[in-house]
C-alpha cells in the first residue's frame, strides 16, 4: 500500500510539473510575434513626403516584420511633438523622425534622441560627406542619419532673365515688363535673410559659439533691399504670411522674375510647368563677402523612448544606400549626402541639382549647438515681429527696430 | 501492438480528439470575437474620420463665404495685391486654393504651394454636373467633387459674390485637395483610407505604387500583409460623410489588415499546441497508469499459467476483486487447486506406501521435509543459496519422496537387521534411480526426480548411484542427504542407537567435505540450533507434508506463503 501511494504521489507530481511548465510557456507569449509598425514623423510634405515614405517602406522590406507608418507634420508641430516625447501618452510616441540639423542641439541636450550605435556610426563616418556628419555630431558622437542636404538658392525665370544674375542689384535693374516683380525674398524669415547678412558680416557665429547678429550688417542689407521694399507689390509679397506660395504662383504666372527658394519648392515649380533656373544667391554689388547660404541637413533620428530602437536604426541606415539617396534626391530636389551617390554623377545630372550643388559648395553649415540654435531662433522671432510690424511703413523704421530689438 | 501500447494510444487519441474539438470551438469563438472588435474599432475610426471630414467641409464653406465678402474689396488695379489678399485668406482658413470667377472667366486666384499648386486642381468652370451648374447659375452655394480616378480629386465649394451695382456676376470657389495628407489625418494609424463619391474612387492613402495594377472601382486595396495576416481578409469599414450638391454621396472607406485576428490566431494556435502537448503528456502518464493497473492481474495470470506449465503446482494468485479479472483469477486458482489435489493425492499415496514398506515412520518423512526447508532458509539467510518458490516446492516433494524408490526393493532387504550381502547392497543402491523414475512418470516433477536420483550422492564423490561430487550434485540433494542423515542419527532405529543432537552434529561436521557439503552442514546445524525442540515435534503445521493430510488438501494454501526469509 505504501509503495502504491508513493507511485500515486509521483504521478501527481509529474502531472503538476507538466501543468506548471505549460502555464509558464503559455504566459511567455511574445508581443514581437506580430509585425512591428514603426511610426515615422516628418515635416516634409507633398511629393517629398511621398518619396520619403516610399524609401522608408522599401527600407522596411529589408528588415523582417517591420512596417512603417508615415505621419506628416508641419515643422512647428513636429518640433513640439518631439519635445513632448517621453510624455504621459506613450501610444503617440514616434520611433523615427526626420528633423533639420538645427534641432539637434536641443534634442540632444534634453536626451530625447539616442546616440547611434558604434557599428552604424562607423559606417556613416566612412560613407557620409564630412559636412553632413558635422551637422549630426555633438562632441564627436553621432545622433542622426543625414539623408539629404538643402540650401537656399535663387530661382529665376530664364525667359525673363536670360543671364544668371551676378548681383541682386542686377535683378532690381533688370528690364522687365510693368507689373513684373524682379526679385522677392521672405523678409521675415531669418533663414532666408542669412545669406544676405553673410555678405556683410564676417561670420554668423561669435567666438563663444552663439549666433552673431550684426545690426550694422542688417541695416546695410535692408538698405540694399530698398528697391524691393519701396515697391508696394514686391513688399506685399515679401512680407506676406506665406511668401513661398505667392512666389510659386506669381513666378508661374510670370509676375515674378526671381526669388529665394529652398529645394522643397522645386516639385511645385515643376508641377506648374514654368521654366526655371537655379543659381546660388548672388550678393549685393560691393558687398564684402559672398552670400553664403546656410546649408541644412535633414536627418533621421531614433527617438530614445522608442521600444523598437534597434529596428529603427536598421531602417534608417538603409536610407543611406546610394541608390536610395539618388531616388530621394531625384524626387525631392534635395542633395544626397553619401559620397557614393555623387560618384555616378547622377546627383548632378539635373540642372536644378547642379545649381543647388553650387550653392551648397558656396554655403555654410549651420552649427548644431543648442546655444547657436537658441540665438538663431530668438533673432528669427524678433526679425519676424519687426518685419510684420513695419510692413506698411518706411524702411527706416524697420532698420531702427532691427538695430534695437534684435540681439 | 501490445495491450499496454494500445491503451496508451487510445488515451492519446482521446486527448487529441478532445483538444482538437475544444481548440476548434475556442479558436472559432476567439476569432469571431476579435473580428467583431476589429470591425467595431474600424467602424468607429471611419465615423470619426467622416466627422473630421465634415468639419473640414464646413471650414472650406466658411472660407468661401469670407472670400465672397472679400472679393468686392480686392484691389482692382493691382493683380498682385489681389493675389496677396486671397493668399492671406487661405492662410487664415488653411485652405489650399481660391479662385474668383467673373462670368465664365477666372479673374483671379491664389493657392498654397504645398497642396494647391497642381494645375489639375484648377476648377472646371462651369462644372459639368447639371445640378451643380444649376445651383451656381441660380445664385446658390454649391459643393461638388472634381477629378478623381487617375488625377487629383478635390472638393469644391462655390459661393456667389454679393452683387455690386452694374457689376458682372462673380463667384468664389474654394478648393480642398482630397489628397493623401488630408486622408492620412482623417484616420491616423489606419493602413488604407479611401474617399469615394458613390462607387467612384476619388483618392486613396497611401497612394498606390506607380507600377501597381489599376485598382478596382470599389476602392478595395490588396494590403501588403505579413505573417498570418495574409490568411484574413482585411477589415473594412465605411461611413457616409455627406451628400454633395451633385447628388453623389461622399463616403469614407477604411481598410486595415486583420492584425488583431492574426495575433489571436497565433496565440490560440500556440495555446492549442501547448495544451495538446500537455494533454499528450498527461494522456501518456494516465494511459501508462491505467495500463499498469489493468495489465497487472493479466500478467499475474500469465505468470501463474507459465509456472503451472513448468510444474510449479503450488501456484496460487492473489484475489483481484469482483471484476472479470477477479473471476478469471478465481477460476485459475480453482483449476490450480484441482491439479494440485491430483498431484498431492499421488504424492500422498506414494508417501503412505513408503511408510508401509519401510520401517521408517511417517514422522521421519515429515521431519526430513521440514528440516530440509529450514536448512534452505538457513542457506538463504547466510546468502549461500537462493530458493525460489518453485525450488522450495521441488525440494519439499523430493524430501517427502526421497526414499520412494524403496517401494520396489524387497521388504526383506529393506528391513534386514543384519549386514547386507553384495547382491542386497546392489539392490539397495538402485532405489534412488527407481524412485526418480517413479516420480518422473508422474509428470511435472522432473526436477524433484533428479533430486531424488542424487539424494545419496556424497560430496566427495563416494556416493551412489553415479558417484557425482561437489557442485555436480544439486544442492537440494545435498540438503536431503545431510538432513536424512541427521534425522537417522537422532531418531530411534531398530538397528542403531539414537544419538543426541550434539553427537549427530559432531558426526555431521566430521563428515563435512567427505559425505556432506560443508556449507549445507553448517546451514543444517544453524537450522537445528535455532529451534532444537521443533525438530522433535511429531507433526508439522507447515510445509508440504501438511498438505498431504486430508484436512490440508481441502484447504490448499499458497506455497509461496510458507515461512521463509526475504530473498532480496
Amino acid at each position: 500500500m505504501g509503495t502504491g501511494s508513493g507511485k500515486g504521489r509521483r504521478g501527481w507530481r509529474a502531472i503538476l510539473g507538466v501543468a506548471a511548465v505549460l502555464a509558464l510557456m503559455t504566459s511567455c507569449g511574445d508581443e514581437r510575434d506580430r509585425v512591428v509598425r514603426l511610426k515615422v514623423g516628418t515635416f516634409w510634405g507633398g511629393v517629398a513626403a511621398e518619396a520619403l515614405g516610399e524609401e522608408i517602406r522599401l527600407a522596411c522590406q529589408g528588415v523582417e516584420a517591420v512596417e512603417a507608418e508615415i505621419q506628416l507634420f508641419n515643422m512647428s508641430s513636429l518640433h513640439e511633438r518631439l519635445l513632448s516625447e517621453g510624455g504621459p501618452d506613450p501610444a503617440s510616441d514616434l520611433d523615427l523622425a526626420l528633423i533639420p540639423n538645427d534641432w539637434f542641439g536641443v534634442l540632444t541636450e534634453r536626451a530625447l534622441i539616442g546616440e547611434l550605435p558604434a557599428q552604424q556610426a562607423n559606417v556613416l563616418r566612412e560613407h557620409v560627406v564630412t559636412e553632413a556628419l558635422l551637422a549630426v555630431s555633438q562632441d564627436d558622437r553621432l545622433f542622426g542619419y543625414p539623408i539629404s542636404a538643402e540650401v537656399l538658392v535663387l530661382v529665376y525665370n530664364p525667359r525673363l532673365l536670360p543671364r544668371e544674375p551676378r548681383s541682386l542689384d542686377d535683378l532690381f535693374s533688370a528690364p522687365l515688363a510693368p507689373g513684373v516683380v524682379p526679385f522677392s525674398i521672405d523678409l521675415a524669415n531669418i533663414y532666408h535673410l542669412t545669406p544676405l547678412l553673410a555678405s556683410y558680416q564676417e561670420s554668423m557665429t561669435r567666438p563663444d559659439g552663439s549666433f552673431a547678429w550684426d545690426p550694422a550688417a542688417a541695416a546695410r542689407v535692408f538698405r540694399s533691399l530698398a528697391p524691393l521694399w519701396n515697391d508696394p507689390a514686391a513688399r506685399s509679397i515679401a512680407t506676406a504670411t506665406d511668401p513661398a506660395s505667392l512666389h510659386v504662383q506669381l513666378f508661374a504666372e510670370e509676375r515674378l522674375a526671381s526669388f529665394v527658394a529652398g529645394p522643397w519648392l522645386i516639385p511645385a515649380l515643376a508641377s506648374v510647368g514654368r521654366p526655371y533656373a537655379v543659381a546660388p544667391i548672388p550678393p549685393f554689388r560691393g558687398s564684402l563677402h559672398p552670400a553664403r547660404a546656410l546649408v541644412g541637413y535633414q536627418s533621421l533620428v531614433v527617438i530614445r523612448q522608442s521600444p523598437w530602437g534597434d529596428l529603427a536604426h536598421n531602417v534608417a541606415m538603409r536610407l543611406l544606400d546610394a541608390e536610395s539617396q539618388l531616388h530621394l534626391a531625384a524626387r525631392t530636389a534635395r542633395l544626397p549626402v553619401v559620397r557614393g551617390a555623387f560618384a555616378s554623377g547622377a546627383a548632378t545630372a539635373n540642372p536644378a541639382s547642379l545649381g543647388f550643388l553650387r550653392a551648397m559648395e558656396n554655403g555654410q553649415t549651420m552649427p548644431s549647438t543648442a546655444v547657436w540654435e537658441q540665438g538663431f531662433r530668438t533673432a528669427g522671432g524678433r526679425l519676424r515681429a519687426a518685419v510684420r510690424a513695419r510692413a506698411g511703413g518706411p524702411l527706416s523704421l524697420l532698420i531702427t527696430d532691427l538695430a534695437e530689438g534684435v540681439p | 501492438m501490445k495491450l499496454r501500447g494500445q491503451l496508451i494510444l487510445s488515451h492519446v487519441v482521446l486527448v487529441l480528439t478532445g483538444t482538437l474539438l475544444i481548440g476548434t470551438v475556442n479558436l472559432f469563438l476567439a476569432l469571431r470575437s476579435t473580428a467583431e472588435s476589429e470591425q467595431l474599432a474600424l467602424a468607429r475610426a471611419a465615423a470619426a474620420g467622416a466627422n473630421l471630414f465634415q468639419y473640414r467641409i464646413d471650414a472650406v464653406r466658411r472660407a468661401a463665404h469670407e472670400a465672397a465678402t472679400l472679393v468686392p474689396r480686392l484691389p482692382t488695379d493691382s493683380p498682385t495685391g489681389a493675389t496677396v489678399a486671397l493668399n492671406e485668406l487661405l492662410q487664415r482658413y488653411r485652405c489650399e486654393r481660391v479662385e474668383v470667377f467673373t462670368g465664365l472667366t477666372r479673374s483671379t486666384s491664389a493657392y498654397r504651394w504645398e497642396r494647391g499648386s497642381d494645375p489639375l486642381l484648377h476648377t472646371h468652370w462651369l462644372p459639368a454636373e447639371p445640378r451643380v451648374a444649376t445651383r451656381i447659375a441660380s445664385g446658390q452655394d454649391a459643393t461638388w467633387v472634381q477629378g478623381g480616378g487617375n488625377g487629383p480629386a478635390s472638393l469644391k465649394v462655390c459661393v456667389p459674390v454679393p452683387a455690386t451695382q452694374g457689376g458682372q456676376k462673380k463667384w468664389v470657389v474654394v478648393t480642398e485637395p482630397l489628397d493623401g495628407l488630408l486622408l492620412s489625418t482623417l484616420a491616423p494609424g489606419v493602413a488604407s483610407v479611401a474617399l469615394l463619391a458613390g462607387d467612384r474612387l476619388l483618392s486613396r492613402w497611401p497612394a498606390p505604387a506607380t507600377d501597381a495594377p489599376e485598382e478596382p472601382a470599389t476602392g478595395k486595396t490588396p494590403l501588403a500583409a505579413a505573417g498570418l495576416e495574409r490568411f484574413f481578409d482585411p477589415v473594412r469599414a465605411s461611413c457616409a460623410i455627406t451628400v454633395l450638391d451633385s447628388g453623389q454621396p461622399l463616403s469614407l472607406r477604411l481598410e486595415d489588415p486583420a492584425v488583431a485576428s492574426a495575433v489571436t490566431l497565433t496565440r490560440s494556435l500556440r495555446a492549442w499546441f501547448l495544451i495538446a502537448l500537455g494533454g499528450l503528456l498527461v494522456a501518456g502518464v494516465l494511459g501508462s497508469g491505467v495500463a499498469a493497473r489493468l495489465l497487472a492481474p493479466l500478467q499475474a495470470l500469465l505468470d501463474g499459467t507459465a509456472a503451472m506449465a513448468r510444474g510449479h503446482l503450488m501456484v496460487r494468485l492473489p484475489p483481484q476483486g469482483k471484476s472479470e479479472l477477479g473471476a478469471l483469477t478465481v477460476e485459475f486458482n480453482r483449476m490450480a487447486d484441482e491439479l494440485r489435489r491430483t498431484y498431492m493425492g499421488v504424492i500422498s499415496t506414494l508417501a503412505e506406501v513408503v511408510e508401509a514398506k519401510s520401517h521408517f515412520t511417517r514422522e521421519h518423512i515429515e521431519r526430513v521435509e521440514r528440516l530440509a526447508m529450514a536448512t534452505a532458509d538457513a542457506l538463504e539467510r547466510r546468502g549461500w543459496a537462493r530458493f525460489s518458490s518453485q525450488r522450495r516446492f521441488t525440494l519439499s516433494v523430493a524430501a517427502v519422496l526421497h526414499d520412494v524408490g524403496k517401494i520396489s526393493i524387497s521388504g526383506d532387504i529393506l528391513n534386514k537387521s543384519g549386514p547386507l550381502d553384495d547382491g542386497e547392497r546392489r539392490e539397495i543402491l538402485t532405489h534412488p534411480e527407481r524412485g526418480a523414475l517413479i516420480v518422473e512418470r508422474m509428470g511435472k516433477l522432473g526436477a524433484a526426480a533428479e533430486i531424488i536420483r542424487c539424494a545419496h550422492e556424497h560430496f566427495n564423490g563416494s556416493g551412489y548411484p553415479r558417484g557425482l561430487k561437489g557442485e555436480e550434485i544439486p544442492i537440494e540433494a545435498r540438503i536431503i542427504l545431510a538432513v536424512d542423515a541427521y534425522d537417522a542419527m537422532t531418531a530411534d532405529r531398530p538397528y542403531s542407537q539414537r544419538r543426541s543432537p550434539e553427537e549427530a552434529i559432531a558426526e555431521l561436521r566430521a563428515e563435512a567435505g567427505r559425505q556432506f557439503d560443508p556449507v549445507v552442514v553448517e546451514a543444517l546445524i544453524d537450522a537445528v540450533q535455532t529451534s532444537p525442540d521443533r525438530w522433535a515435534a511429531s507433526s508439522s503445521d507447515t510445509g508440504l507434508y501438511r498438505l498431504l493430510n486430508p484436512d490440508g488438501l481441502s484447504t490448499p494454501s499458497d506455497f509461496n506463503a510458507l515461512p521463509r526469509v526475504r530473498r532480496g
